[in-house]
């Protein structure tokens, strides 16, 4: 029979997901396996009338999907390379951690479905099948997170282009394929790595997973012919929290296994991605003098802004009010002078409190180099672009930072850096544009032209 | 079931508890007597789950002195024919086409299902707690020092939960979200 409460639970969760989606309006993938079906209804649909081009299209919505709009986008502009690639099979041995089972003889095959590879990023869409005695030790339906821990990818004149090996891998692929780096000069230079898991298809225990490396500090080389080279993967299901501190962090319980292999999958790159053209755009005008941009550039797929901050202070987080009032919380838990409960409540009335509140803006006034998250506003509040750090272009369109950073340069001389990817490319960004960083609470516009 | 859509209504929002309380079996049995009890029960919750939140989306579209049964046996009626494409059943809708009137107004709201769909499973894998918070939040409407309140945590506890939520269902989604097998 049905269960009333049940079915109430669900329609309530629909109903907020809904209301949550129109609120932050979340842009539908192509790529999800539902998808798929809506699709194949479509494509069975309209096949009779428009024939096998409009298949073909749906195909390719679905087909080209990196894990980022921005450069699912320029592959849909067709800035994509299709590989073809026959299935490499590796046989691996499986490693349990916690339970320390090891398996012998787990057969996983893989090939690069396709990629792309501009100034800012270089995409790469895989397909792992695994054996099926890996349902003994793993859920693939539960996959959460996938991991390449000893990731190498070299190109035609075997230069570093990027890496997920901390320093004992880096050193065993150095001295293995003859590579002249040191790891502490190339870390800060490498890009930095994403891996996501794209689909599960677990009748056919078929994985597609994506890794995106982004650009850090410099940009990708014209290289034409691209390595990848690794002998671990790690499969990852996140169980349950923990528990969770003030500060964002969750603890979780976490089953996963490591495959130990030997997979090394070489591809062409086209000319159309070598032989790119590069856009640059420069300062017209005048900046804030504590602010100093050092370069800002477009690729098909990202847009890449930083600037040295001449003037940055600390946050003191000694000082932050709200910190100030955990902190003493905490120290009473501690000491068994009240629970966590109680503490909760004196949290909370004292950030009702008017005045905190204040206290607390002002703190993040003066503490916060560069806003660039919604995070500090009130739920109540308005919460406007314009409030944080944005780009807007000729046509008075705006954009915000899609992921961002300050990093110390030298501790020394006080310099920091702030390096911005923002939510456009080539193929939206305007020959002029207005770069908007909210600093210490106001905002300072820089005017940006492109080089011809 | 002859009961009009105003019964239902209380400052032009439906009361969802008590249509689901009283009409639940209503659909169960609809969706029993189209499909001869072919489909999973994983399934029929799914239809009644989906018969209800469509309803809802449609509350401003519902005439308030129809019959809120001719509503609900259509939209039923709709997605057993939706469920019927993708697992080939038979269904046999002979006996509700009296029941069902024109409900040419209401809209089935597919694409938006779908992603819903989607997004539900990134929420389902949140914790009972955070589910409860985003509930609160965005089904009941309640404020941050009321859901506090409600919860004995601060409001930045509150603050930064829901913060979280939000960041992980949208980093979830634009990862392409898991497996969804069914």
């Amino acid at each position: 029979m049905i269960n009333k409460e049940k079915i109430f639970e669900n329609v309530k969760l629909k109903i907020s997901i809904s209301n949550f989606d129109e609120e932050e309006n979340i842009e539908m993938k192509k790529n999800n396996k539902n998808i798929f079906k809506i699709a194949t209804v479509a494509c069975c649909l309209l096949i009779l009338t428009t024939g096998i081009t409009f298949a073909k299209d749906i195909e390719k919505i679905i087909k080209y999907y990196f894990g980022d709009e921005r450069i699912t986008k320029a592959a849909e502009q067709g800035y994509v390379e299709d590989v073809n690639m026959n299935m490499i099979n590796t046989d691996t041995t499986l490693s349990k951690d916690e339970t320390e089972i090891v398996v012998e003889n787990i057969n996983v095959s893989g090939k690069i479905d396709e990629f792309l590879m501009d100034d800012i990023n270089l995409s790469t869409n895989f397909s792992f099948i695994f054996d099926e005695k890996i349902k003994e030790y793993f859920d693939l339906n539960n996959l959460q997170r996938i991991y390449f821990t000893d990731l190498i990818i070299l190109d035609e004149e075997n230069r570093i282009v990027a890496t997920s090996c901390l320093k004992p891998d880096f050193e065993e692929k150095c001295i293995e394929y003859n590579l002249n780096y040191e790891f502490e000069k190339l870390s800060s230079k490498m890009p930095i790595l994403n891996t996501s898991v794209i689909s599960i298809d677990k009748d056919n225990n078929l994985v597609k997973c994506n890794i995106n490396c982004n650009s850090s500090n410099e940009f990708f080389e014209n290289s034409k012919e691209l390595t990848y080279i690794f002998t671990k993967i790690r499969l990852e299901k996140y169980e349950e929290y923990t528990g969770q501190d003030i500060n964002n962090g969750e603890y979780l319980k976490c089953d996963k296994v490591n495959l130990i292999g030997d997979w090394k999958l070489n591809v062409k790159v086209p000319e159309k991605m070598y032989n790119r053209e590069k856009s640059e755009y420069i300062v017209v005008g005048d900046v804030h003098p504590d602010i100093k941009v050092s370069y800002v550039r477009c690729s098909e797929s990202g847009f890449k802004f930083k600037a040295w901050l001449l003037n940055y202070k600390q946050p003191d987080l000694i000082n932050r009010p709200l910190q100030k009032e955990y902190m003493r919380i905490e120290e009473l838990v501690n000491k068994g002078e009240m629970t966590w409960e109680e503490g909760n409540k004196l949290i909370s009335e004292f950030y009702n409190k008017e005045e905190n509140k204040i206290a607390e803006k002002e703190w993040q006034r003066e503490n916060e180099a560069i806003t660039r998250d919604y995070m500090n506003f009130d739920e109540n509040e308005e919460r406007s672009i314009d409030k944080i750090t944005h780009i807007t272009d000729s046509n008075g369109n705006k954009y915000k930072t899609e992921s961002s950073s300050i990093a110390c340069v030298d501790i020394e001389q006080n310099l920091y850096e702030f390096t911005a990817d923002f939510d456009l490319t080539k193929y939206n960004a305007t020959d002029k544009l207005i770069v908007t960083l909210i600093y210490y609470g106001e905002p300072v516009n820089i005017e940006l032209e492109r080089i011809k | 079931m002859k009961s009009k859509i105003e019964k239902y209504k209380n400052n032009q929002k439906l009361d969802l508890e008590k249509i689901i309380d009283e009409y639940s079996g209503y659909v169960y049995s609809i969706i029993k007597n189209m499909t001869n009890e072919y489909l999973s029960n994983e399934d029929v919750e799914e239809i009644i789950s989906d018969t209800f939140f469509i309803l809802w989306k449609n509350t401003e579209k519902l005439d308030d002195d129809r019959i809120l049964s001719s509503y609900i046996a259509g939209i039923t009626k709709n997605l057993v024919k939706e469920k019927s494409r993708v697992i080939k059943i038979n269904y046999d809708i002979s006996e509700y086409e009296n029941i069902i009137q024109d409900n040419e107004k209401v809209d089935m709201i597919c694409e938006q299902r779908e992603k819903i769909n989607i997004l539900e499973k990134t929420v389902k894998h949140l914790k009972d707690d955070d589910i409860s918070i985003f509930n609160l939040y965005y089904y009941s409407s309640m404020k941050i020092s009321e859901i506090s309140k409600a919860l004995n945590i601060s409001d930045f506890n509150v603050k930064m939960r829901l913060h979280r939520i939000r960041k992980k269902i949208k980093k979830e989604f634009s990862k392409g979200g898991y497996s969804d097998d069914k």
